[in-house]
């Protein structure tokens, strides 16, 4: 529990900053299986209208570019910035923590003149990562997606539901041979909820399992 | 629980959509001009009918874009799906004839779980 | 007679499908029972001579087994430890044994053996068909009344007491191919399927492969070169060494849905002993799977004879019988009498005689028997009774003797009682395709002439029906069918063609063959004393069917509702097709005349607890929460209240305090000292293009040409029927950006509403929207003075309410950190919203708490819940949509003239001047003061015009929407729609209370503090 006891006075001087799931341990299972979040990574939605999208790429994404096939997704070289294709008008630009304001101001100057909306969701949505041979059995257990290699190819995403939560499913792209990481982005308020569902769901594979911060009084 | 074929998306399970009910009722322009009647048809009465259907559907869990869908209520088949702006294409299908206002087939209704005398497989 | 109480002994010396080497014992009514491992609690029973295992649903009748699985009627029991691991119901048939297993027969009392509800049957003529109906017709209370009683004397199993403590899975898969029965066809079309690459789910109901495989005796069939067990488990081993192929036994396919959605139901630690059960493992799970193609290979099952007491212990299915002795080693009884219509029943007599039983007659209704089947039963010195029938039993919980008459050729009784004692009768009235898959699928059934059954006729979806299942009987034909629709499937979903290879099967079974069907054997008793079963689960007999007829029903699905028949926990599985053909004896008329009852899913009962999967308990649902919950939660008695699927803080009760008191302190606190509130939960949208401001103008009722940079705007969104759905401010953030807020249940509903304007509507419009809801965090800080407060958290605006006036936002920062700061407010006082990025937000709540003068700081600071929230904006006549308006209250009924334009279009304007929306009756929203200041009426109270309510019925002028006591005034308020109510201002009406005279109360306007100072109140 990497979280601070709320009821202390913050640090004077130091802005305090928490994710979501700052309470959340990594958690493992058998095989090498994982989750944990990847925390404060910088999310932009970019709405552009689609007939641009596949000429324009904007000096700031360092190359990648605005993927126009549905559910596709184009990374950098390094791997630090990821565009990600939500809808045929809708992109949302992964970057490293920290670097999404850098890269807001920057995309609002060199898309200038062009009819587009950049908002910065960074806080809005968390991403939970989940690595492992049995990572699409156990997202199978949550979502009507067709999980099957031949269908859900590395560096996709798809916005599905998952238990009761929307989510956007993403298998990263990974070196061939290595284990498959899939990271799921879902709303900061139904994170805790898909987590301890995840771990739930993953209890076959030797995953602990946790339940929802929970125990409010709610009747009088 | 039928599978939609979202245009940009691809086939996925229906609980990701959300149904907008009938399609092609443009708003009116001229609201202001047109009888409380006029206005009324627009505003509450839609068909419903039994059979060939366009429908407006949102895939609301994915692309979260609307777009047209063309269905034969009477037994959930899905034979067009469609941009929005576009017209519904002309498609061929087992319009409710029975009695009992029934497609032949795939109704699950009374009259149509037995083949009848004569009927080609 | 005597064997029948001989109860050990029934187990064969050698064969069937079971490990000898493992005994397993169990109990059932307390008493202790052995069996094997591979046993089903029906086998062992058996094994034991125990045929009675229950009693029946309405006259506790003596129940035994009649089938060998999922199609058994009546042999239910209760299985499990305690009374909250517990499972009512439970098919012998279908649960394995296991060390320590516990099952106990349910319906009878005191014992399974002496049933006072035996009575029900000596007096079974007071329970005719439709007996619930005449009964109850009387008083509408009397069926409350009679209901428990009824429930007791009549029942099933007994639920469990507490909740279950068992986990559930849930899960889903997509298949190319999905082959539903593991049997010879279905094994043959899953391994087509997966040869040719396709991702493949083979199920099976039962423990093993091989369907009716494994009710023939060992080495009596190969396939290939290879005895079948053998070549079966190498298929298997084939099938399990595919990554892409999935085998799972112990599963039932129970409901096939639209565009080949199956549900299947596994068992997965059911069958075993809790110490063997590994904990991470659920009990059970339920695979949603998604099927290209669908194989159903589910078999055929055996029609029971109808005849006078075929409802005794010791008569069972013939080849069940046969399942028995083949698959589980257990010999049903000793003494057997075979009552048959064709040529497979034949192979039971011989199969039982093999291992030691006597047949004491094959009993046949055909006449003229094929000459290869009598000199088989002759050489082994059968007696065979051709053109006859078994015309009663008797026996007390046990057939002892099966009374034979000769028929002649019109099916007539011919002869006197020839009484053959036996303790068996193993009878079979042919086999039917279990076609309910096929049929849930809504395929088109037909009547088979020859096989006097329904069979699968054209098909809806993308499947196919084949083997027994299709009415193909012959092993050979079963694989070739399977193999051929396997590899079709395949192709059809997208894979190479292939031929597979053929497999080649010899054997000498005996199949259905010269089927004769009678629906009703003949009795020579008198009509009224015929106790003809044709439902076993819900004693229904064919006297009860006749009566139903009798009354005018003639529909299949009349008579099914009226008698019961085919209802039940077994759903009529043998029973339909026997009533259905009697149904139509009795009217004359052809069996597809009569037609089918709807196959419906699910096959068979499937646990709550499946369905629900992993989805129960704290992973019901999300609860959402904000940045600052820890703090909340965190506080010293903090009352929560949902909104939607938000949780948000209701009131902070202090030590001391109830509920009310913190409410009317905090309320108290917000307008004297400074009142803090968590409002990161309302709906936050980013408008943003060229278009944005005529896109507001369409879709608020007010006009935003004119708002500048810097400036919010309160907005009320309309539907099309004018009538309010949603309000909230927006920001004009630069010329063509917006930032806009919605109510908090309504935020998902609103930026749907407006994708869909600006999608399907006006896609001309360049505007594009995001939702931000969750991406920042807010504090609304109210309270006189409060600015002092803001100002000292601000590192560079200067909040001062003279220049940073009402309705203005400015960027700024706190400690560095970029902030939003809107002036906006929903209490009337002076009030500012913090927006913060959420990772920040408790940081920021915390910073604020920190300046408390509990805290060391110098500020009375009070955190406020959302129903001081309430209080305060319904002080200053706000409304809240969803609460003061249900959907059919337009901005006139609410008052709100001021805010609908005058001229342009906005969506729901034309619906204002309906001749409805126009009527000067309306209902409209009001204040209403009570004449004793301190009574707080009820939400939801009806206002009446008249002192007394008079006559029924009273004439309801409106209701109360919003009622509290408010701190601030020092008396109740309370908002309502009331008919024609802003003309009554001043009027006195009243507010009807239940058991008491109707309160006075006045009507004034909403905007309770101006009222005060008006000195209205």
């Amino acid at each position: 529990m990497a979280q601070s006891d709320p009821t202390l006075k913050p640090p004077q001087g130091r802005p305090e900053r928490l994710s979501a799931l700052a309470h959340r341990a990594p958690l493992s299972g058998d095989e090498g299986l994982t989750m944990q979040e990847a925390a404060h990574l910088g999310k932009l939605v970019l709405r552009l209208d689609e007939s641009v999208a596949g000429t324009i790429v904007p000096d700031a994404l360092n190359g990648v570019h605005l993927p126009t096939l549905p559910c596709c997704s184009d990374t950098s070289a390094t791997g630090t910035l990821s565009v990600l294709w939500l809808g045929p008008d809708e992109w949302m630009i992964v970057s490293e923590a920290g670097t999404e304001q850098t890269l807001q101001t920057e995309l609002e100057l060199q898309l200038k003149g062009q009819h587009f909306q950049l908002s910065n969701v960074t806080d809005y949505y968390v991403c939970i990562d989940i690595t492992g041979p049995q990572t699409r059995e156990i997202l199978m257990n949550l979502t009507t997606l067709d999980m099957h290699r031949r269908s859900f190819e590395a560096g996709q995403v798809k916005g599905s539901i998952l238990g009761h939560a929307n989510a956007f499913v993403w298998q990263l792209h990974t070196d061939t041979g290595a284990t498959e990481t899939f990271r799921l982005i879902v709303r900061s308020s139904m994170a805790d909820y898909l987590w301890c569902l995840i771990s739930r769901s993953a209890r076959l594979f030797g995953m602990a399992e946790e339940t929802p911060l929970s125990g409010e009084r709610l009747v009088i | 629980m039928f599978l939609i074929e979202c245009p940009w998306c691809g086939e996925r399970d229906m609980s990701e959509f959300h149904c907008g009910g009938e399609a092609h009722i443009a708003r009116p322009d001229q609201s202001e001009s047109m009888t409380d009647e006029e206005w009324a048809q627009f505003v509450f009465m839609r068909k419903n009918s039994k059979g060939r259907y366009a429908e407006r559907w949102n895939h609301a869990a994915g692309c979260r874009r609307w777009f047209n869908l063309l269905r034969n209520t009477a037994t959930d088949q899905i034979l067009a799906v469609y941009r929005m702006g576009e017209t519904a294409p002309s498609v061929a299908t087992d319009e409710p004839v029975t009695p009992s206002g029934e497609a032949p087939i795939g109704s699950g209704n009374d009259a149509v779980k037995l083949m009848k005398p004569g009927e080609a497989l | 007679m005597a064997a029948s109480r001989q109860k050990t002994g029934l187990r064969t010396q050698q064969g069937g499908r079971i490990n000898r080497d493992k005994p397993v014992s169990f109990t059932f009514d307390g008493k202790t029972y052995q069996g094997f491992e591979g046993d089903t609690l029906a086998s062992a029973l058996l094994a034991n001579g125990q045929h009675m295992v229950a009693r029946s649903f309405k006259y506790h009748r003596p129940r035994g087994i009649v089938a060998a699985g999922a199609e058994d009627p009546a042999a239910i029991v209760q299985i499990g430890p305690d009374a909250v691991e517990t499972d009512p119901n439970t098919r012998v048939t279908e649960q394995e044994i296991f060390e320590g297993l516990r099952a106990s027969a349910q319906n009878c009392w005191p014992s399974l053996s002496f049933d006072i509800g035996i009575a029900n049957d000596v007096f079974s003529d007071f329970f005719p068909a439709g007996f619930y109906y005449k009964t109850f017709m009387g008083p509408p209370l009397s069926w409350m009344r009679f209901e428990p009683f009824i429930r007791k004397a009549a029942g099933l199993g007994v639920a469990p007491t507490d909740r279950d403590p068992e986990q559930y899975d849930s899960t889903n898969r997509h298949a190319d191919v999905l082959v539903v029965g593991a049997g010879p066809a279905g094994l043959a079309a899953a391994k087509a399927a997966a040869d040719a690459g396709a991702r493949v789910i083979l199920v099976d109901e039962t423990n093993a492969i091989g369907g009716a495989l494994l009710s023939e005796p060992e080495g009596s069939v190969s396939l290939g070169s290879k005895p079948a067990d053998v070549a079966i488990q190498k298929m298997v081993d084939e099938l399990h060494a595919n990554p892409d192929v999935t085998v799972l036994t112990r599963t039932t396919a129970f409901g096939y849905y639209g565009d080949n959605f199956v549900g299947l139901w596994e068992r997965v630690t059911d069958h075993l002993a809790p110490t063997d059960r590994v904990t991470h493992m659920p009990r059970q799970r339920v695979w949603r799977v998604r099927a290209k193609q669908v194989i159903l290979a589910t078999g055929a099952l055996e029609r029971p004879m109808v005849f006078d007491g075929n409802d005794r212990p010791g008569i069972m299915l013939a080849g069940a019988v046969r399942t028995f002795l083949n698959r589980y080693g257990v010999l049903c009884g000793r003494m057997a009498v075979i009552f048959a219509n064709n040529d497979s029943a034949w192979a039971t007599a011989f199969d039982l005689q093999d291992a030691g039983a006597q047949i004491a007659a094959i009993v046949d209704i055909r006449r003229n028997l094929s000459g290869a089947l009598l000199q088989k039963a002759a050489h082994r010195g059968i007696p065979i009774h051709a053109g006859s029938a078994i015309v009663g039993t008797k026996g007390r919980s046990h057939v002892a003797a099966a009374g034979i008459r000769v028929l002649d050729a019109s099916g007539m009784i011919s002869s006197k009682a020839n009484w053959i004692e036996c303790d068996l009768i193993a009878n079979s009235c042919g086999w039917a395709p279990n076609v309910a898959l096929f049929s849930q699928s809504r395929g088109k059934l037909f009547y088979d002439d020859d096989l006097k059954a329904f069979r699968p006729g054209a098909s809806w979806q993308q499947e196919r029906s084949v083997g027994a299942a299709n009415g193909a009987y012959d092993l050979q034909d079963c694989l070739d069918e399977g193999r051929n629709a396997g590899a079709a499937a395949a192709a059809d979903a997208g894979f190479k063609k292939r031929i597979p290879r053929v497999l080649k099967a010899s054997h000498t079974m005996l199949v259905q063959r010269d089927l004769q069907i009678m629906p009703q054997i003949p009795s020579p008793k008198a009509a009224k004393k015929v106790r003809a079963f044709i439902d076993l689960q819900d004693d229904v007999t064919t006297k009860d069917i006749k009566i139903a007829i009798q009354e005018g029903l003639h529909s299949v699905e009349h008579i099914k509702r009226y008698t019961t028949t085919g209802m039940g926990t077994d759903q009529g599985k043998i029973a339909n097709l026997n009533a259905f053909a009697f149904i139509a004896d009795h009217l004359g008329k052809s069996v597809p005349d009569v037609g089918v009852t709807t196959f419906r899913q699910p096959y068979k009962p499937v646990t709550m607890g499946a369905l629900a999967g992993q989805h129960v308990g704290a992973h019901f649902m999300p609860r959402r929460t904000t940045a600052m919950h820890p703090w909340h939660k965190a506080q010293r008695d903090v009352v929560f209240e949902p909104v939607g699927d938000w949780l948000r803080p209701r009131a902070f009760l202090r030590e001391g305090e109830d509920f009310h008191q913190a409410v009317q302190r905090e309320t108290k606190a917000a307008r004297t000292g400074i009142g803090v509130l968590d409002a990161s939960t309302l709906g936050k949208i980013d408008v943003r293009g060229p278009d944005a401001r005529e896109f507001l103008n369409r879709i608020y009722t007010n006009a935003w040409s004119k708002l500048a940079p810097g400036k919010c705007r309160y907005g009320l969104m309309l539907k099309e029927d004018g009538m309010v759905m949603d309000d909230g401010v927006t920001a004009c953030l630069a010329d063509d950006h917006f930032h806009m807020t919605t109510t908090t249940g309504g935020a998902a509903n609103v930026l749907g509403h407006l994708e869909d304007y600006l999608q399907t509507e006006w896609p001309d419009l360049k505007v594009y929207l995001t939702t931000t809801t969750e991406q920042t965090a807010v504090a609304s800080i109210c309270g006189p003075g409060c600015d002092r407060l803001v100002a000292d958290l601000l590192d560079d605006v200067d909040p001062d309410p003279e220049t940073f006036k009402f309705m203005d936002w400015r960027d700024a920062h706190i400690q560095g950190i970029p902030v939003r700061v809107f002036r906006i407010s929903f209490t009337g006082e002076l009030s500012y919203e913090i927006n913060i990025d959420a990772s920040y937000g408790l940081w920021l709540w915390k910073k604020i708490f920190a300046l408390a003068d509990s805290e060391g700081g110098t500020y009375d600071i009070t955190p406020y819940g959302t129903e001081a929230m309430h209080v305060l904006r319904a002080e200053k006549g706000f409304i809240i949509v969803g609460q003061d308006t249900d959907g059919t209250a337009t901005p006139f009924d609410l008052g709100m003239n001021w805010i609908v334009k005058k001229s342009g279009d906005f969506v729901g304007r034309r619906s204002l001047s309906r001749s409805d929306t126009s009527r000067d009756d309306r209902k409209q929203l009001v204040g209403l003061v009570t004449e004793q200041p301190d009574f707080v009426l009820m939400e939801g109270t009806q206002i009446i015009g008249s002192k007394d309510e008079g006559a029924v019925p009273v004439v309801m002028l409106g209701h109360v929407t919003s009622s509290y006591f408010s701190p601030n005034l020092g008396r109740s308020i309370a908002m309502a729609m009331v008919e024609r109510g802003q003309g009554r201002a001043g009027e006195t009406l009243y507010a009807s209370r239940k058991g008491e005279a109707p309160m006075a109360v006045r009507v004034v306007g909403t905007d309770f503090l101006k009222e005060r100072s008006d000195g209205t109140i």
